[in-house]
C-alpha cells in the first residue's frame, strides 16, 4: 500500500480520483462506508487540497491531527474519520487493484448534485423498505413509523456535527458491519433484514464478478444448520403472516398483536397445527382468545417449570434438567457423582470439601426452585468436578479421569442453556419500561438490533437456541415482528414469551462483542458465500451422506473423474491464469473476462478431490465424446464368467491356507521345541476383495488412450490366474513379464484373426475364430471347455473338499478325546484313553489318581480333574506354562511379585561385575535386545515319555544343537547367581 | 534306418508289442528297426529332459516326480502311469508274500491299500499339494474324474484286444498273452540301460524304479506311434482303394513280396512309410509353440515332442 501509493503521488492521484467517483457513482461505497462515512467521502472528493492530503497521507496520526483542526473536535469524530480515511482507501485502492471486482464501466466525472441525489434516493428507498417491513408486521403504526423515521433521516442529514447523529451514525456504521457480517453468514433473504445498507450493498455485490479466487468449503457446515433453519422457518412463516391478516380484520389492534407474536413463538413448535388451524378458521368457530388457550394448552413448554410469576424460569430450568438429565446418563463415568458422598465412603470428606454437591441435590435444587440464573446453575454444577480434583487429588485417582469426562461434558452442554436470570413480574414489567425507552431510539437505524432481540424473543419457547442467536443468521420470516415486537411488549406483556428483555440485553452484548471479533473479509468473498449458499449446501450435505455410509461404499456407484469435467477444469485454469494481467492504464475499468461459468466450479476437480455426482455443468469437448461410450463393467466374485469362479477358488485357498495356519500353530504347540511367541506369524498377502475396473469402449477411434488402461486391467486377470494357480504371492516383475506375454498373444491373436478376417470373408464367423484359436495353439474349442471345467470347476469341487477334510482334522487334532461315553463299555471299547486321562475315575466317583485328595481340583477350578489328552502326549510341562494360566489366575491370594526387569546392554552394568562379561556376550551372541528370563523360554524339555525306536535299541539320548542348550545353560546360570545376589557369589552350575 | 552295424536289441519286444496294439502277428523287421530307434530316440530326450529338471531342482538324480512332469500334458498317460506304480508295488509285495504263502488272502487288501498310497506321489500342480499341510486321506475322496478319464483310454485298448483274441484259438491265445507280458525292462534292466545309453545322459544311476518308468513309458510311445500308424495306414488304403481298387494294390504290396512271406491275418503289415509318416505327424510342432512367434518369422526350433 505504501509503496503503491509512492506512486501514485504523481501518476495515480487523477486515477485514483476517477476511480474514486465511479466508485461513489455505482453504489459501492455501500459495501465500504456507511452513509455519514460517505459525506466525508464526497467532502474529501470535492475538496482537492483534502483529496492531495488524504490521498498523500504518510502517518495517519498526522493526518487525524489535521482532520481535527479542521472541523470536528471531539473524541468520537477523530476516531469515526480515522475509519472513514481508512475505509475510504481501502476502498479505492481495492478498486485499483482489482479492477474486475468492480464494474466500474460508467464512469464520468463525479458531480456533487448527482452524488447528492443519490443520497436521496437511497433514503427514499431506506423508507420504503422500512415502510414495506412494517407494513408487513403493523399497518396503522407504519405511517407514523414512516413519518419518524423520515424526520429522523433528514434530521441527520442536516444536522452532522450534532452529536446525536454521530452516536446514530456509529449505529448505522455498526449495522453496516452488521449486514456484512449478515452476508458473510449467507443468507440472501437477509437483505432485507439488515437492513438498507444490506439492500444497497446487494445492489452493488449483484455486479460483481468473483470467480478470481478459489474457495474452500471449510465454513459451509455453518450454513447448513442455517438453510435447514432457514427452509423449516419458511414453511411457518406463511400461516403466520396469514393468521395475522386473518386476525387484524377481527380484534381489536394489541391482542392481535401478541398474537402474532405469539404465533411467531409458536411456530416452531406448532408449525403444521397452525397452519391446519388457519387454514380452516372460518370453519371452526372459535375466537383468537380460544386459538391461543388451545395453543398454550398443548404447548409442551408449558411443562412444570411454566411459571408466570418467575419470568424465564420455564426456559432455563427446562435447560438445566435437561443438562443434568444429560450428564446423569453417561453411567459409566456418572456413576460417583449421582447422589451425596457417604461418611462412611469417605470419612473425611466433610471436613476437606466444604460445599458438596452432587447431580442429584441439583436435581432437587431445581425442583426446589432454588436457582435464579443459569450462573448460579453452572455454579453448582461446576463445583461437584472440582470438589472431586479436590478431593481426589493425586493425579492417577481414577475418579479424576470421570471428572474429567464429565465436566468436558457439561462444559459443552451448558452452552445449550439460555442466559436467563429469573425475573419476577415486578421487575421485568418495570425493564419494560426501559425497553420501550430504548426502542425508540433503536427502531430508527438500527436494524440489526431489531434482528437479533426479535430472534430471541421469538425463539423465547425453543430455549435451547436462545444462545445461538448472535451466531445465527437471521431468518426472513421474523422480520415480520421485529419493530412491532417491542411496541407491542410495552402495551401489553405477551404472555409466553416473557423472558425478552433479559435475553435481548445479552444478545445485543454479544452481537456487538461478535462484530468487534469478527475481521471484515473480503467483499467479493462475501458475495461468493451469498451466491453459492444453496450449491454449497447441497455439496455439503451430499458429502456427509457419502461420508456417513462409508461401510456401504461399495455399494454406492463409484466417483468417476469424469475426461469432460477434467477439461473443462483445465479450461478454467487457463481462464484464471489470463484474468491476472489487467491493463491499469486505462481510465474506464472493464473487467477484461467475465467468467460465465457457474460459482461453484472449482468444487468439480479442484485440487484433487473426485467430484461428486450429478452436481457438475458438463460441458463437453468434442474428443470427449468417445469417452462417453465407455460402459462399465466390474469384475469381482459377484459377475457370472470365469474370474468369479477364479474368485471364489482363491477365496476358498486363502480359507485354506488360514486353516493350514492354525494346523500348524497348534502342531507347534504341541512341539517340544522352545520357542518364542512371535515365532509363528500367518500372513496371508492376497486381499481378493478389490473389484476390477474395466472401462470397455464401444467406439475405437482413440487406440492410444485406451492402452495403459488395458495393459493394467490385463495385469489384473493375470493377478487372478496366478492367484488361483496357487501362488501365495510372486514378484511384480514376474507379474509385469506375464502380462507382457499375455499382452503379446493377445495381439497376436488379434493380427491372426485380422488376416482371416481379411482374407477369409466368405467364411463363417465361427470358422474364423475356430481357425484363429487353431493357429495361436488351441486345437479345438473344446479345449476351452475343458479347461473351464477341469481347471476352475472341477478345482472349487476339490478346494472345497480340502476344506473340508482339513477343518475335520483341525478340530480333530484341537479335542483329541472328544467324546465322552458314559457307560462303562465304551469307555473300555476306547482303547482306554478314558483310564489314561483319569475321566473314568471321575465317573465312577473314585479318585483315581488322588488329585482330589490333594485339593487340586478346587486349587485349580477345574470341575473335570480329566487332563487333556493332547497335553499328556504333548509334555504337560511346556504347556502348563501358559495354558492353565486363566484358570490358576483368578484364585491367586497375593499380587506376585515383580518380575525382575529385564537384563538389557544398558542395564548390565548394574549387575555382579564378575558376570557382565557373560552376559555381554550371551546378549551379542544371540542378537536379542534383552536377554529372557526362564519363564519366559519355553523349556526345552526332554523327550516326553521313553520311546522306542522301531528297531527296538535304547539310543543314548538325542543330539542338542549347541546354541541352544548354551542358551538354557547361561541363562540357568545367569538366574541362578541373580537369587544368591545377596549372598556370596556362587560359581556352581546347577545340573540341569 | 537301416544301418547294418547296429544290431537290434528290441526285435522281439517290439514285435511283440506291436502285435499286441493291433499291427499283424509278424510286422517287417524295417518297421521293427525303425520303431525302435524312434522309440530309442524318444527315450533319450526323456532321460536328457528329466535330468534338466532334476538339475533345475538342485538335484543330480531323476526323480518319478521329474517323469511324471514331463508327461503332463497328458492326464491319461500320468494316470496309467499311476496305476502301473501301483501294480508295481503290488506286484512286489506279492513277490515278498511268495517267500512265505500264509496270508495270500491279504493280498487284494493290499492292493486296495497300496493303490491308494502309490496315488499320493505328490504332484505339485495338484490341488491337494497346493497347500503346506498335507491334505489327509478319506475314501470318499479317491473317486476322481482323472481315474474317470485314464479308465477311457485303457478300456478302449482293453476292448480292441478282447475283439482281437475272441476268434483265436488255444494256442494263437498263448502266444497273445506271452506277447502281452513284453516289456523292455522286465529283468532286462541291464539291457534297457545300455540301449538308451543312461549312463552317458545322466549324472548318476537312475534306481531301477525309474528304469522300469522308462519302460513303461516306452511301451507308452511304442502303443502311440503304432496306433497312429495303423490310423494312417487305414486312411492311405481307404484312399487308394477309392482312388482305384485293382493297380494300387501293387503299389501298395512290394513287387518283391514272395508268396513264402509270413501269415499276415489276412492284413498287410505296417510299411515303413507308416511309421514315417505316424511319426511325422506326432512330431508336428504344436501350434502353441510357435504361436508367438507368428509375425516375427524366423525358423521355429522346437526339440523333439515327446510322444
Amino acid at each position: 500500500m505504501e509503496t503503491n501509493f509512492e506512486d501514485s503521488k504523481s501518476l495515480d492521484e487523477p486515477v485514483l480520483h476517477d476511480i474514486a467517483i465511479a466508485l461513489l457513482k455505482n453504489d459501492y461505497w455501500s459495501l465500504y462506508l456507511s452513509p455519514e462515512q460517505k459525506r466525508k467521502y464526497i467532502s474529501i472528493l470535492n475538496d482537492t487540497l483534502l483529496w492531495n492530503r488524504f490521498i498523500n497521507v504518510i502517518e495517519w496520526d498526522k493526518l487525524c491531527d489535521e482532520k481535527d483542526s479542521n472541523g470536528s473536535n471531539d473524541d468520537e469524530e477523530d476516531d469515526l474519520d480515522i475509519t472513514t480515511l481508512f475505509r475510504c482507501r481501502c476502498m479505492i485502492f481495492d478498486a485499483k487493484i482489482n479492477p474486475a471486482l468492480f464494474d466500474l464501466s460508467s464512469t464520468s466525472s463525479g458531480s456533487i448534485e448527482h452524488v447528492d441525489h443519490q443520497n436521496i434516493s437511497l433514503e427514499a428507498s431506506l423508507a420504503e423498505e422500512e415502510e414495506r417491513k412494517k407494513g408487513d408486521a403493523k399497518k396503522s403504526e407504519a405511517t407514523g413509523r414512516q413519518l419518524f423515521d423520515d424526520d429522523d433521516f433528514d434530521e441527520s442529514d442536516a444536522e452532522d456535527s450534532s452529536k446525536a447523529t454521530i452516536t446514530l451514525d456509529l449505529q448505522k456504521d455498526k449495522s453496516l458491519r452488521k449486514s456484512i457480517i449478515d452476508l458473510k453468514s449467507v443468507d440472501i433473504d437477509d437483505m432485507d433484514t439488515s437492513g438498507f445498507a444490506a439492500i444497497e450493498s446487494n445492489k452493488a455485490l449483484s455486479n460483481i464478478s468473483f470467480n478470481y479466487v478459489y474457495y474452500t468449503l471449510e465454513n459451509d457446515s455453518e450454513n447448513i444448520n442455517e438453510v435447514k433453519k432457514f427452509e423449516d422457518e419458511e414453511d411457518t412463516s406463511t400461516p403466520n403472516t396469514s393468521s395475522f391478516q386473518n386476525n387484524s380484520s377481527s380484534l381489536d389492534l394489541s391482542d392481535n398483536l401478541s398474537l402474532n407474536s405469539k404465533f411467531g413463538s409458536l411456530t416452531s413448535s406448532f408449525k403444521y397445527l397452525l397452519q391446519y388451524l388457519e387454514g380452516n378458521r372460518s370453519k371452526i368457530n372459535a375466537t383468537d382468545a380460544d386459538v391461543k388457550q388451545l395453543l398454550s394448552d398443548v404447548k409442551k413448554n408449558k411443562s412444570k417449570w411454566a411459571n408466570d410469576q418467575r419470568i424465564g424460569q420455564e426456559e432455563l430450568y427446562e435447560a438445566a434438567e435437561k443438562v443434568v438429565l444429560e450428564l446423569r446418563s453417561y453411567t459409566e463415568h456418572s456413576l460417583a457423582f449421582l447422589t451425596k458422598v457417604s461418611k462412611r465412603d469417605a470419612p473425611d470428606y466433610y471436613t476437606v470439601i466444604k460445599e458438596p454437591m452432587d447431580l442429584g441435590t441439583i436435581l432437587r435444587n431445581l425442583k426446589n426452585l432454588h436457582y435464579n440464573s443459569k450462573k448460579e446453575f453452572v455454579h453448582d454444577l461446576m463445583l461437584i468436578w472440582s470438589n472431586c480434583f479436590l478431593y481426589n487429588s493425586h493425579p492417577d485417582h481414577p475418579l479424576r479421569v470421570h471428572a474429567q469426562f464429565m465436566k468436558d461434558k457439561s462444559l459443552e452442554l451448558i452452552n445449550l442453556i439460555p442466559d436467563i436470570v429469573i425475573q419476577s413480574r415486578k421487575d421485568y414489567d418495570d425493564s419494560l419500561i426501559e425497553a420501550e425507552l430504548e426502542s425508540d431510539e433503536e427502531s430508527t437505524a438500527e436494524t440489526s438490533k431489531h434482528v437479533t432481540s426479535k430472534k430471541t424473543s421469538s425463539r423465547g419457547g425453543q430455549t435451547q437456541q436462545a444462545v445461538e442467536v448472535h451466531t445465527d443468521a437471521n431468518s426472513p420470516e421474523e422480520n415480520n415482528t421485529p419493530v412491532t415486537k417491542k411496541e407491542v411488549e410495552t402495551s401489553k406483556p405477551p404472555a409466553v414469551s416473557g423472558s425478552t428483555p433479559p435475553v435481548n440485553e445479552a444478545a445485543v452484548i454479544e452481537s456487538s462483542n461478535t462484530l468487534e471479533k469478527e475481521p471484515l473479509s473480503d467483499v467479493a468473498t462475501e458475495y461468493w458465500k451469498i451466491k453459492t449458499k444453496d450449491i454449497r449446501e447441497s455439496h455439503i450435505l451430499n458429502n456427509r451422506r457419502i461420508l456417513k455410509s462409508l461401510q456401504f461404499i461399495e455399494t454406492e456407484l463409484p466417483m468417476i473423474r469424469k475426461p469432460t469435467a477434467m477439461s473443462a477444469f483445465i479450461d478454467r485454469e487457463v481462464a484464471y491464469g489470463s484474468i491476472d494481467c489487467l491493463p491499469m492504464d486505462k481510465g474506464d475499468f472493464e473487467p477484461i473476462m467475465k467468467l460465465d461459468t457457474t460459482p461453484l466450479l472449482e468444487y468439480d476437480v479442484g485440487s484433487g478431490v473426485p467430484m461428486t455426482a450429478g452436481s457438475v455443468l458438463e460441458t463437453e469437448s468434442e474428443e470427449d465424446l468417445y469417452f462417453r461410450d465407455y460402459s462399465l463393467f466390474e469384475i469381482n466374485r459377484n459377475t457370472p464368467g470365469v474370474p468369479s469362479l477364479m474368485y471364489k477358488n482363491i477365496a476358498k485357498m486363502q480359507e485354506i491356507r488360514k486353516l493350514c495356519n492354525k494346523i500348524q500353530t497348534v502342531r507347534q504347540l504341541q512341539l517340544p521345541q522352545p520357542f518364542y511367541y512371535e515365532h509363528h506369524k500367518s500372513h496371508v498377502p492376497f486381499a481378493n476383495n478389490e473389484p476390477i475396473l474395466l472401462d470397455i469402449p464401444q467406439n475405437y477411434d482413440n487406440m492410444s488412450s485406451f492402452k495403459p488402461l488395458a495393459h493394467d486391467v490385463l495385469k489384473k486377470l493375470c493377478t487372478i490366474i496366478l492367484f488361483h494357480a496357487g501362488f501365495e504371492s510372486f514378484q511384480m516383475g514376474a507379474l509385469d513379464a506375464l502380462t507382457e506375454i499375455a499382452a503379446d498373444y493377445m495381439a497376436k491373436m488379434g493380427a491372426v484373426m485380422d488376416q482371416y478376417l481379411i482374407y477369409g470373408k466368405d467364411k463363417s464367423q465361427q470358422e474364423i475364430v475356430g481357425q484363429t484359436l487353431g493357429e495361436l495353439g488351441v486345437d479345438d474349442v473344446n479345449d476351452l471347455i475343458s479347461y473351464v471345467y477341469h481347471d476352475v470347476e472341477r478345482q472349487s469341487v476339490k478346494l472345497l473338499e480340502i476344506h473340508q477334510r482339513l477343518q475335520r482334522h483341525f478340530v480333530e487334532l484341537l479335542r483329541p478325546a472328544l467324546s465322552e461315553r458314559n457307560d462303562e463299555e465304551a469307555i473300555f471299547n476306547q482303547n482306554g484313553e478314558s483310564f489314561v486321562t483319569g475321566n473314568f475315575s471321575y465317573e465312577t466317583g473314585d479318585d483315581f489318581f488322588g488329585l482330589r485328595e490333594l485339593g487340586l481340583d478346587r486349587e485349580l477350578g477345574l470341575d473335570s480333574l480329566s487332563v487333556p489328552l493332547h497335553l499328556l502326549q504333548s509334555r504337560l510341562r511346556s504347556n502348563m506354562s501358559w495354558q492353565p494360566e486363566a484358570t490358576i489366575k483368578g484364585d491367586q491370594e497375593y499380587a506376585p511379585p515383580p518380575k525382575y526387569p529385564p537384563i538389557t546392554a544398558e542395564s548390565i552394568s548394574n549387575e555382579i561385575g564378575l558376570i557382565q562379561g557373560f552376559l555381554k556376550k550371551n546378549l551379542e551372541e544371540f542378537g536379542l535386545d534383552e536377554l529372557l528370563e526362564d519363564e519366559d523360554i519355553r523349556p526345552r524339555s526332554k523327550p516326553p515319555r521313553p520311546r522306542l525306536p522301531p528297531n527296538g535299541k535304547i539310543t543314548t539320548g538325542r543330539k542338542r544343537i549347541a546354541s541352544s542348550v548354551f542358551l538354557n545353560q547361561s541363562l540357568r546360570k545367569k538366574r541362578c547367581l541373580k537369587e544368591n545376589e545377596q549372598g556370596t557369589e556362587v560359581t556352581t552350575l546347577p545340573e540341569e | 534306418m537301416t544301418e547294418t552295424g547296429r544290431t537290434s536289441k528290441y526285435r522281439v519286444e517290439i514285435q511283440q508289442m506291436m502285435f499286441i496294439l493291433g499291427e499283424v502277428q509278424d510286422p517287417l523287421p524295417e518297421t521293427t528297426q525303425l520303431v525302435e530307434e524312434l522309440i530309442r530316440g524318444q527315450v533319450m530326450e526323456m532321460l536328457i529332459q528329466a535330468n534338466e529338471l532334476a538339475l533345475r531342482r538342485g538335484s543330480r538324480s531323476i526323480t518319478v516326480e521329474d517323469l511324471f512332469f514331463l508327461i503332463r500334458h497328458d492326464r491319461a498317460k500320468v494316470n496309467r502311469l499311476k496305476t502301473y506304480l501301483s501294480w508295481k508295488e503290488v506286484r512286489k509285495k506279492a513277490k515278498e508274500q511268495d517267500a512265505n504263502p500264509a496270508d495270500t488272502k491279504d493280498l487284494f487288501e493290499e492292493v486296495d491299500s497300496k493303490t491308494r498310497s502309490m496315488n499320493a506321489v505328490a504332484m505339485p500342480w495338484e490341488v491337494k499339494n497346493m497347500f503346506t499341510e498335507p491334505v489327509p486321506e478319506t475314501e470318499e475322496f479317491e473317486e476322481d474324474n482323472d481315474t474317470m478319464e485314464m479308465a477311457y483310454a485303457t478300456r478302449q485298448r482293453l476292448k480292441m484286444a478282447d475283439e482281437r483274441t475272441k476268434k483265436m484259438t488255444r494256442e494263437e491265445y498263448v502266444h497273445w498273452s506271452e506277447c502281452r507280458q513284453a516289456s523292455f525292462t522286465y529283468r532286462k534292466g541291464k539291457r534297457f540301460r545300455e540301449w538308451c545309453g543312461m549312463s552317458i545322459l545322466t549324472d548318476t544311476r537312475p534306481d531301477n524304479d525309474i528304469v522300469d518308468i522308462l519302460g513303461f513309458l516306452t511301451f507308452e510311445i511304442v502303443a502311440t506311434l503304432t496306433e497312429e500308424a495303423l490310423a494312417v495306414k487305414d486312411r492311405m488304403d481307404r484312399i487308394q482303394n477309392s482312388s482305384g481298387s485293382g493297380g494300387s494294390h501293387a503299389a501298395h504290396h512290394p513287387k518283391n513280396c514272395s508268396l513264402f512271406d509270413g501269415l499276415t491275418e489276412g492284413r498287410t503289415p505296417l510299411q515303413v512309410s507308416h511309421v514315417l509318416e505316424a511319426f511325422r505327424r506326432l512330431q508336428i510342432p504344436d501350434k502353441t509353440h510357435t504361436a508367438m512367434r507368428s509375425f516375427h518369422g524366423g525358423l521355429v526350433k522346437s526339440r523333439v515332442y515327446l510322444i
